[in-house]
């Protein structure tokens, strides 16, 4: 990999450290944009929306990585010293 | 007065995150100049300081141009990803998932790693240099992303400037003090505290961006952090007890 592509991942890599939640996230910002944009929305609607929606996100990601650690190496792990 | 007033959420939230940011750097160019050379490791650190200022004047000219509300859907879905990047990790390594971040290790594998590498006779050291080069430069664009994010909206980029520089300057006089990393830094209760902000501020921005109206103004992003604040720990709980993994310090006082 040339420098130039490596400092673009790395770059990238500031804002999608689990991919799939990001292109969650970033799907339920366009769904929220297309609600608050709709011609009966109230800002509420799109309030509900984008929070429930964000942590329904962080809860279903947080726990289908704690069931893949947990099942893969039970017991706790021994410090990091990944960033 | 009543700006400066203001404008603290954002310098708070830029403080704590540079803050992260700083001691991260700060590790691998105390590791690079303990064991290259300290010479090299701060023409490394002040080539990155440069190029950091560059991408500032760079992006912040740009930024200027481009019209306010699309500003805040761009500065709120980057803050969003951002900030639930760094909440997701503080959850899982507060509910033991995912260990703690230790920046002894980290030092310890740096210094060995750069103490084995072939070693020039001269005196500038080009690995130690580039070592704390890309650590001042990752880390530092962190640094851009939240003064930018938090700052450039709301017009208080001043404020998450002087947060962001007053952070990076106390840990750069405390590490040049000690000489070693500053393994005492509650990195991941600040991080969990900054991934709260960086989220709210990301909510807040990017619902502004597109026509939502919050109740109470601004002072919804306070309601929105303490929202985050209530379910990230209850994630925390619902992990733990699902997954059957002990307390933090029951972990410790086994170990």
């Amino acid at each position: 990999m040339n420098p130039i592509a490596r400092a673009v991942r790395a770059v990238l890599g500031l804002f999608f450290d689990d991919g799939k939640l990001a292109l969650e996230v970033l799907a339920l910002l366009a769904c929220s944009a297309l609600v608050a944009n709709g011609e009966l929305a109230q800002s509420w609607h799109s309030i509900v929306l984008l929070i429930a929606g964000t942590l329904i996100l962080l809860l279903e990601n947080v726990m289908r990585t704690a069931r893949t650690v947990t099942r893969s190496s039970p017991g706790p792990s021994p410090p990091s010293s990944q960033p | 007065m009543s700006s400066w007033m203001q404008g603290a959420p954002q310098m708070a939230a830029a403080f704590l995150g540079s803050s992260v940011e700083a001691v991260e750097a700060m590790t691998i160019v105390l590791a690079a100049g303990a064991a290259r050379g300290w010479r090299s490791a701060l023409m490394g650190s002040a080539g990155g300081l440069v190029t950091l200022a560059a991408i500032v004047v760079v992006f912040g000219s740009a930024l200027a141009a481009i019209p306010i509300d699309y500003l805040q859907i761009a500065v709120g879905t980057a803050l969003l990803l951002f900030g639930i990047r760094w909440l997701r990790k503080a959850v899982l390594r507060s509910a033991g998932v995912v260990a703690l971040h230790d920046e002894s290790a980290i030092y310890a594998t740096q210094t060995n790693t750069l103490q084995s590498s072939e070693r020039s006779a001269a005196r500038w050291d080009a690995v130690a240099a580039l070592t704390a080069y890309k650590a001042v430069v990752l880390e530092g664009v962190e640094v851009v992303v939240i003064v930018i994010g938090v700052g450039t909206v709301g017009n208080m980029i001043l404020p998450a400037s002087i947060g962001a520089l007053a952070a990076c300057a106390l840990v750069a006089a405390v590490a040049a003090f000690l000489r070693r990393p500053l393994a005492r830094v509650p990195e991941n209760a600040l991080k969990y505290g900054v991934g709260i902000m960086l989220t709210s501020f990301g909510w807040f921005w990017f619902g502004e961006g597109i026509g939502i109206r919050w109740p109470y103004g601004d002072a919804a992003i306070l309601g929105l952090m303490l929202v985050l604040f209530v379910a990230s720990a209850l994630m925390v709980r619902c992990i733990r007890r699902l997954h059957a993994i002990p307390d933090r310090e029951h972990i410790e006082a086994r170990s």
